[in-house]
């Protein structure tokens, strides 16, 4: 994948994972909204830093109030995410990232600037369902064992007979 | 867990019953009100020991109280009663689950499980048993060790999950079943040692008998200094041995005269070894004669002409039958009227057709069987043919071998040179021959000097022609000693290396579940990434955190980079990535007690976020000292659809009773749509 994550990737990610998904006008902004029982998430794509903070103290002030025509206890997760078109290049811009997200009051916020597509599941962890657990253990550890030693090596008459006196008397012996 | 009753236990002297009937408990209590002692509870009622009081009190000397028994109840047994619904959470078992009671009392020495399911009531081991099996497939003792690893976190034990890089390795181990891949690496290691002393003892009995043979020569040397006639020195081996020698003129030769006895000793143990090497081959060279040579080119004609047979003998048998039984059956419905049109015919000469045919039928039917017979017989020559190439093949490798272990032999010797001729198929007889006939005269020449050296020099070189034939011996086992030793070592090291490549693989595997948790955590704004990695120092393995900054390509231990905090995320990631992933070994619970110290609000609200992704999954016990994060917790942990439950547990005004104990339900919250308001 390349170029710059929009709200449409959002929206497909979210949606992915079982969020109600549409379209609506916060202020001067068209957003992306999903919704579960226990997140509203507004998703607004910004072009530069110029008046940052301002943009998203107003999106953030119109995701409220529609919020609050339907009050519920979800009013404690509003979630909004910025997507900036360039990337924070001097400290100002990464204390400005730092300053937005850190301040929760109202709405929980995810600044992500110069966001990649590859970058766009890691960025949304928080939002999304446990991924399956991975499946560590090995389904025969002896045959993996025969397997490294082969690879490592190890002559195969030495490494059958090991494994077999292994098997059956739990001691290793050598051809 | 449905419910938890304390009582004389640590922080609670009064029993107080505590509601577990939750997918989230949350426990609320500023220090001191009794929140670990819940968690203690668990553990002690789990396992029978609590490590942290075990461990504190080492260094505590005179002091007599039980740390398990409450301060004001000393004298009496601690009590921790656990109620529980088999089947509810994790397992999704079919019938009506029973209820089922565990009840631990006694003290941090001694105590005792009880259990009640029903009418059946089970007390000590057994007890133990149905507890580890009714929280999963586990035996007792991998009850204690899971429940430990990734059932109940402490504040106390956070760090410890990123210090004790070994014990992470031996859960991971123990996830991943190394035990088996371990236990042979033990025992690899184990025939390493025993094998490397072998060779120590084997090294050690060959150079006795170096010296041995040494002191040997020279006795026999002095014998001979000192002899009376002056021809025992004068051995006439050169005399026997050189030019006028037919057999040493038939391609043998010796490379230099032998003038002392123990040249004798050593040229004669020479010409035995090649004598026999030259007999190994001189077989080798017979057999390979006898197996018939069976080319790949007539294997081939022979599988081309079954090919053609295979062809005939099918077609011949796939039509024979059926003419026959074409032929018979029409005779059978043979009648003056044709069976088919129904119009009169001349049946006797159709009958006459008929029996010509079915004779024609089974001539054809007779030679299709002898076709297949000899298919059948060709077979059984393809697979002779097969089988004497595959035994000539073999043949051919033992004289290779045969051949090149006496050119080895000869090089390695020094007194005897052969003719390359003499290894050769025609030859290999002739050569045994010559050193046969070689063997017997220089034994004469050793026999003449031992005559004329007299009495002492026969006793001498006696010990030494002994000495040798032991040393000869000792070498060959210090040889094989050491190759077993060296082969052992191999195995051993790649034992290791096989163990350690496992376990690497397994943590690539664990990746994602660590960034599971550490995603939401986000404790870093660049160190974004989560790893675990090997660290394998003199044989000892653990596995330590990595925090990884992916764009810069930098990293480094979280211990060096994090603040606290970020520390106490990094260990809350990896506790909870091994409880995600502990597979079979999994529990139906996670226990969090106190771990939120430290952490700021973006975590939390994080974490917040994981507890409700968590409790889809596992029941979540968590407690906190911290009235702003039980808030947030609690809202954030309400439920909000049917079925789901939360309870908050306060704990306050603690006296020498115990905590009050508050019990709340979070009443769930209804969430409505959204009005519309579509974007323009």
């Amino acid at each position: 994948m390349s170029g710059k994550v929009t709200r449409g990737d959002v929206a497909a990610l979210l949606g992915k994972h079982g969020y109600q998904l549409g379209e609506h006008r916060l202020g001067d902004w068209e957003a992306t909204i999903a919704a579960t029982p226990y997140a509203l998430v507004a998703c607004i794509e910004i072009g530069g830093w110029d008046d940052l903070l301002r943009q998203v103290a107003d999106v953030q002030a119109e995701l409220t109030t529609i919020d609050a025509a339907a009050p519920s206890p979800r009013s404690w997760d509003l979630y909004l995410v910025v997507l900036v078109d360039e990337a924070a290049t001097d400290p100002d811009q990464r204390a400005l990232v730092e300053a937005l997200e850190g301040d929760t009051s109202y709405t929980r916020k995810f600044v992500h600037a110069g966001l990649n597509p590859e970058e766009l599941d890691q960025a949304l962890r928080p939002l999304l369902p446990l991924r399956p657990p991975a499946k560590l253990e090995v389904a025969d550890p002896l045959e993996e064992l025969r397997a490294e030693l082969l690879a490592i090596g190890v002559e195969k008459k030495t490494v059958d007979s090991a494994i077999l006196s292994f098997e059956s008397r739990n001691e290793v012996e050598l051809a | 867990m449905m419910s938890l009753e304390l009582e004389s236990f640590r922080g609670f002297a009064a029993p107080e019953i505590l509601d577990f009937d939750a997918e989230t408990v949350l426990v609320r209590g500023d220090n001191g009100t009794g929140k670990t002692s819940i968690a203690d509870g668990l553990l002690w009622l789990m396992t029978g020991e609590i490590p942290r009081l075990r461990d504190r009190g080492k260094g505590i000397r005179k002091e007599k109280a039980d740390p398990v028994v409450n301060r004001y109840r000393q004298g009496e047994k601690a009590r921790v009663k656990l109620k529980v619904r088999p089947g509810t959470l994790g397992d999704e078992g079919g019938s009506e689950p029973t209820v089922v009671f565990f009840e631990r009392s006694g003290d941090s020495k001694n105590s005792t499980l009880t259990v009640e399911r029903g009418d059946e009531s089970l007390v000590g081991p057994e007890a133990e048993r149905l507890m580890a099996a009714t929280f999963g497939d586990f035996t007792p003792q991998q009850f204690t060790h899971a429940v430990g690893a990734w059932g109940i976190l402490q504040q106390h034990a956070l760090l410890e999950a990123l210090e004790g890089g070994t014990s992470m390795h031996e859960r991971l181990a123990e996830i991943v079943g190394l035990e088996r891949v371990n236990r042979f690496a033990d025992s690899a290691a184990a025939v390493a040692r025993a094998a490397r002393a072998e060779q120590k003892s084997a090294e050690q009995a060959r150079d006795r008998l170096r010296t041995k043979q040494e002191e040997a020569i020279v006795r026999l040397r002095e014998a001979q200094k000192h002899a009376e006639h002056v021809q025992a020195r004068a051995v006439p081996v050169s005399r026997l041995l050189v030019e006028r020698d037919e057999d040493l003129q038939r391609g043998v030769k010796l490379e230099r005269a032998p003038s002392e006895f123990e040249d004798l000793l050593s040229l004669l143990r020479e010409i035995e070894k090649i004598g026999q090497a030259a007999r190994v081959l001189a077989v080798a060279f017979e057999e390979l004669a006898a197996a018939s040579e069976t080319g790949a080119e007539a294997i081939d004609a022979i599988e081309r002409r079954l090919e053609g047979m295979r062809v005939e003998a099918d077609r011949a048998m796939a039509q024979a039958p059926a003419q026959v039984q074409m032929a018979d059956a029409a005779l059978q419905l043979l009648g003056g009227d044709c069976p088919v049109c129904g119009q009169e015919i001349d049946e006797s000469s159709v009958r006459e057709h008929l029996n010509e045919m079915l004779e024609s039928a089974r001539e054809e039917s007779g030679r299709a069987a002898a076709a297949r017979l000899e298919l059948g017989e060709a077979e059984v020559q393809l697979q002779k043919a097969r089988l004497a190439d595959a035994r000539r093949s073999e043949a051919q490798e033992r004289v290779d071998s045969a051949r090149e272990s006496l050119r080895a032999m000869i090089d390695a010797g020094g007194w005897v040179s052969v003719d390359p001729s003499l290894l050769s198929a025609g030859r290999a007889q002739e050569l045994t021959e010559i050193l046969e006939s070689l063997e017997d005269r220089v034994q004469g020449a050793q026999t003449e000097a031992r005559m004329r050296g007299g009495e002492k020099i026969v006793r001498y070189s006696t010990d030494l022609e002994v000495t040798v034939s032991e040393s000869e011996g000792a070498e060959e086992k210090a040889r094989v000693a050491k190759e077993r030793a060296d082969q052992a070592a191999g195995l051993d090291e790649a034992a290791h290396k096989a163990a350690e490549r496992i376990v690497e693989r397994a943590l690539e595997r664990l990746q994602p579940s660590l960034a599971e948790v550490f995603d939401r955590l986000s404790p870093h704004p660049t160190f974004k990434e989560l790893q675990a990695k090997q660290d394998i120092y003199f044989r000892k393995n653990r596995v330590v955190p990595y925090a990884y900054d992916r764009k810069n390509e930098v990293g480094g231990h979280p211990a060096l980079i994090f603040s606290e905090g970020q520390l106490n995320v990094v260990a809350l990631s990896y506790f909870l990535g091994l409880a995600l992933n502990a597979g079979e070994g999994a529990l139906p619970f996670i226990v969090l007690d106190d771990t939120l110290a430290a952490m700021d609000v973006l975590n939390v609200l994080g974490f917040a976020d994981l507890c409700r992704r968590l409790r889809e999954e596992r029941q979540l016990i968590v407690t906190t000292h911290d009235r702003r994060f039980a808030g947030l917790l609690k809202r954030k942990l309400a439920p909000r659809e049917e079925g789901s439950r939360t309870v908050l547990l306060e704990l306050d005004g603690w006296t020498e009773k115990g905590p009050q104990v508050r019990t709340q339900h979070e009443p769930m919250g209804e969430v409505l749509p959204l009005p519309e308001r579509r974007a323009s």
